[in-house]
């Protein structure tokens, strides 16, 4: 199924753009994703948690940067997830755009994700995977938003969730995030 | 199939059934009040919650009474208590319309309110009564007790404002007053299935216009919601064909409709229009 959903961005679009290619810093952001292992600069391993009603899933996979188009602030990237309980699968291409909006950046993403397994029939087809997808973007968006204001303002960021492997490196970059609001940290 | 392994907790009280939730909720723990929806997910194995603390054996949450003006449904109430009047006046007999069109009968006999409330289903006729009459719901923890008005509470499709550690523990709806009209209107291709769209109407006549009016759709976007728009349509006009009709094409306007192979969002927004337009004639009628 194919879906578009936007993110607004509290920064000009080369910054916003800096930050979104920052996965180690962004995957902090996924509401209950967990960054396992950095393959290469382009490749990413990790699991996502998802859920939908009472089905709980735990999708582990990779996701890896296809294309990166810094002239034109477009980025490609896929994922593919199974769950190791066997109830279903998911590969996706997702694409980024960034647009000026304001003094900020609006981010236009577009999801083309495949379902397949069990997983696949619940929730009556494809409306509420939809709505999960947004709800994700949406709180994905809100905590990047409250990790950048956390940043502008010099504080230590909040509570972050497990990143296991990466704890260090993430705490880094938030770090050097707080000392120079005006400059995030370069890409890896 | 069996379900998944899983430990079963029975707590006897409320305070039982909270501290048990805090103990199991980040490891997957789920509360079990009807089962009408998380025991068959269970079977398919497609929900393996690691804990299930059942509420079934805690007298306090079979609560079903009138307090502070409003009704107050306690966390085991089941559907099929509201097949007849649970309450006099205008609520008793809207929410007796209601249960009739919640799946079938033997699962309104184990289903409870609160259940499909935290279970948040955007077809769930429970759902939009709580949405539509502006119902609070009770969540309790280890924590404490907090109050969530409904709009705040639906967050989208199977997802509310509930922490995983919290119980909902009761819902408020406020008490209408006694000349209050209401009509309910669902449309599901056989009888039972997840209604493809819902409204419910309720407004007072004052002077021959209507007054207070209010309109909420379920089925049709991820979670019910009143439509602003459409009440305003009717606020002050007569009612009649005229009024509900430039309601029901503001409720068309207004939706944003899910969108599946089964039932294109065009067609739902159609449906959408049509119920509305319904529940408005039933409650003039």
């Amino acid at each position: 199924m194919e879906f578009d959903n936007t993110l607004e961005v509290p920064l000009p679009p080369a910054e916003a753009w800096r930050v979104l290619l920052d996965i180690r810093r962004i995957a902090t952001c996924i509401p209950g994703a967990e960054l396992t292992e950095v393959v290469d600069e382009r490749t990413y391993k990790g699991k996502v948690a998802v859920r939908i009603g009472p089905v709980a899933l735990s999708l582990v996979g990779q996701a890896r940067l296809e294309e990166v188009d810094a002239a034109n602030q477009r980025a490609r990237v896929t994922a593919q997830g199974s769950d190791p309980k066997g109830r279903g699968s998911t590969d996706a291409v997702i694409e980024f755009r960034l647009e000026p909006a304001g003094a900020g950046t609006r981010v236009l993403i577009h999801s083309d994700v495949k379902l397949a397994g069990a997983i696949a029939q619940y929730g009556r087809g494809t409306g509420m995977i939809r709505s999960v997808a947004s709800q994700l973007i949406g709180q994905f968006g809100e905590a990047l938003k409250a990790q950048i204001a956390q940043a502008g303002a010099g504080r230590e960021p909040g509570p972050a969730r497990p990143i296991s492997g990466i704890t260090v490196l993430g705490k880094a970059a938030w770090d050097s995030i707080a000392r120079s609001p005006e400059k995030p940290p370069s890409k890896p | 199939m069996k379900p998944a392994p899983f430990e079963y907790h029975a707590p006897r009280t409320v305070r039982e059934a909270l501290d048990v939730l805090a103990e199991v909720a980040p490891r997957d723990g789920r509360v079990l009040a009807g089962g009408q929806s998380l025991v068959p997910a269970m079977a398919l194995r497609l929900a393996r919650p690691a804990h299930l603390v059942d509420i079934n054996g805690v007298k306090d949450l079979e609560r079903l009474a009138v307090a502070a003006g409003a009704l107050e449904i306690g966390a085991c109430a089941r559907h099929a208590a509201f097949h007849r009047p649970v309450v006099d006046g205008p609520l008793g007999l809207l929410l007796s319309e209601v249960a009739r069109h919640i799946a079938h009968y033997p699962i309104r006999i184990r289903g409870t309110f609160c259940g499909s409330l935290a279970h948040a289903d955007p077809a769930s006729e429970w759902c939009l009564v709580a949405a539509t009459l502006d119902s609070r719901v009770v969540a309790r923890s280890v924590r404490g007790a907090r109050t969530i008005a409904a709009a705040d509470f639906f967050r989208g499709a199977m997802t509310t404002a509930l922490e995983a550690d919290e119980l909902l523990a009761e819902t408020r709806i406020p008490l209408p007053a006694p000349d209050t009209r209401f009509g309910f209107s669902e449309f599901s291709r056989r009888a039972g299935d997840f209604g493809i769209a819902m409204a419910l109407a309720t407004y007072r006549v004052h002077g021959g216009v209507m007054t207070e009016p209010r309109i909420g759709i379920g089925g049709v976007e991820n979670a019910p919601r009143r439509i602003a728009q459409a009440e305003a349509a009717l606020e002050g006009k007569r009612p009649g064909k005229e009024a509900f009709l430039a309601a029901a094409d503001a409720v068309a306007r207004a939706v944003a409709p899910l969108d599946d192979a089964r039932c294109p969002a065009p067609y739902r927004r159609e449906v959408a229009r049509a119920m509305a337009r319904r529940a408005l004639e039933r409650a003039a009628a």
